[in-house]
């Protein structure tokens, strides 16, 4: 149920986020994303409640479908009786900071089943995800959300940072990409776990099929470990129930054993990276520019006593 | 030379807005004409402001979802047919219901002078008809945005 009266208070919000009232938590992120007063503390407040969501990143270059197919997986799984969110990325303008947030358009029917959908911009963050996805993510997995669906970017082999957020990670590619899977760079067949053909319903999808599983098969050797190689057609659902499964059954499996460092390191790094850039800006004249007497002066001491 | 142009930009974009409002744009009913409100998306994200598309067919019910949701500051609505003066009170009512903090825009070319009063009336913050340059729909919206978000930014501080 959702409450009317929306706490103000940062710490308010994480109380009633904990009790899963949606207006407050689509107000928290609005909080963290913004960075408004007291997003540091309620992060922190957040952060042992957390943990428990499987997060699923779904990646592929523009144009296979991402939205359409992100949209009928929560639906397939939102059937299922889960828990499911999805959040939404989109690039932000390098020379206008503004952006044109347009996946939601494509998951009406999502909508419209009372999933929550949480829209994002990059707003600046390089390799497609932004410090902000992974703060809502956070935000939702604390909500109780069992599944959150990230729908990255789509810039293709900039997209390996959804390795370190996402449990499972969806690489989607469609037929006539030229070339087999040319479109599919090295870095995105290694973090894949599972691969999606979509609009397999085009003239060679069993030629892509084909092609990706010889890629795969070197890959499964070395790894150990397959990876299920599936056909959908997003816009008319089919082949979304057994994507759903798939999800599921990988979600079962054990995590990666690095996951958690993995994301604890980057998340680090790019609050540090946020802070000294916020710094800099705050800065008129640095005296003489020099990297080292401010790195000495800033970092120095307080490294020291770590 | 081009990469090291774009970076500082970006350097200096943060520095000067890390305000973004955020606004819905969308069509209410079977309303068809999409192309105003993908030109007027497209204007605002020049303008730097985060639009969240919502495309055609929606109703007063899921504008006001979206709006929960996203938290925007503002919805705005593309009007070439009919709808706006059928379904706008109802979408009124529905946020007064849910006492959310959200502004209503209109925005096309068949509003006259008689309906944009009549709107105005019922609530709507603003209405963009025909002859409005773009400079006056940006800054509006970005009025509205801004006193929302310090609105939202104060009740905080205020703790």
């Amino acid at each position: 149920m959702s409450s009317i009266t929306t706490p103000h208070a940062s710490m308010d919000l994480v109380a009633s986020v904990l009790h899963q009232d949606r207006r407050s938590m689509a107000r928290l992120i609005s909080v963290v994303e913004n960075r408004w007063p007291g997003w540091l503390d309620a992060m922190q407040a957040l952060y042992a409640h957390a943990g428990k969501a499987r997060l699923v990143g779904i990646t592929g270059a523009a144009g296979a479908g991402k939205s359409c197919l992100t949209a009928a997986l929560a639906l397939a799984l939102h059937a299922r009786g889960r828990r499911v969110a999805v959040i939404a990325i989109d690039p932000s303008s390098p020379i206008t900071g503004g952006a044109v947030l347009g996946d939601r358009v494509r998951m009406n029917k999502l909508a419209e089943a009372g999933v929550y959908i949480r829209s994002l911009a990059t707003r600046g963050a390089m390799g497609g995800l932004c410090q902000a996805a992974c703060d809502v993510a956070r935000i939702l997995d604390a909500a109780g959300y069992e599944l959150i669906l990230i729908e990255t970017v789509g810039v293709g082999q900039d997209e390996v940072d959804i390795m370190g957020l996402a449990h499972t990670v969806l690489v989607l590619c469609t037929p006539g990409q030229g070339d087999g899977v040319q479109a599919i760079k090295a870095g995105l067949m290694e973090i894949g776990d599972l691969m999606v053909i979509n609009k397999a319903d085009l003239p060679g999808a069993d030629q892509v099929a084909a092609d990706l599983q010889q890629m795969l098969h070197t890959r499964s050797v070395a790894m150990q470990r397959d990876c299920p190689v599936l056909r959908t057609t997003a816009t008319s659902s089919e082949g979304t129930n057994e994507l759903a499964e798939a999800v599921l059954a990988h979600a079962a499996s054990t995590p990666k054993v690095d996951q958690k460092r993995v994301r604890f390191r980057n998340e680090l790094l790019r609050l540090l990276d946020a802070a000294i850039e916020d710094r800099l800006m705050q800065e008129p004249v640095l005296a003489d520019f020099n990297p080292y007497t401010v790195f000495q002066t800033w970092f120095s001491p307080a490294l020291q006593k770590l | 030379m081009h990469a090291l142009t774009v970076k500082l930009t970006i350097f200096d974009q943060k520095k000067v807005s890390m305000f973004k409002p955020k606004i819905i744009v969308g069509l209410l009913g079977i309303d068809q004409h999409e192309v105003g409100a993908v030109a007027v998306a497209g204007l605002l994200r020049d303008a730097g402001m985060e639009v969240i598309y919502a495309g055609r067919y929606n109703t007063p019910e899921s504008f006001v979802r979206i709006a929960a949701d996203e938290d925007a500051d503002v919805i705005g609505i593309s009007c070439h047919s009919w709808e706006y003066i059928e379904y706008t009170p109802e979408l009124l009512t529905l946020i007064a219901r849910d006492k959310l903090d959200v502004a209503v825009i209109l925005g096309g070319s068949v509003i006259t002078a008689s309906d944009e009063a009549a709107m105005r009336r019922q609530g709507v913050a603003g209405v963009f008809g025909p002859g409005v340059s773009a400079e006056q729909i940006v800054s509006e919206i970005r009025s509205l945005a801004e006193a929302r978000q310090n609105r939202l930014r104060t009740a905080l501080q205020n703790v």
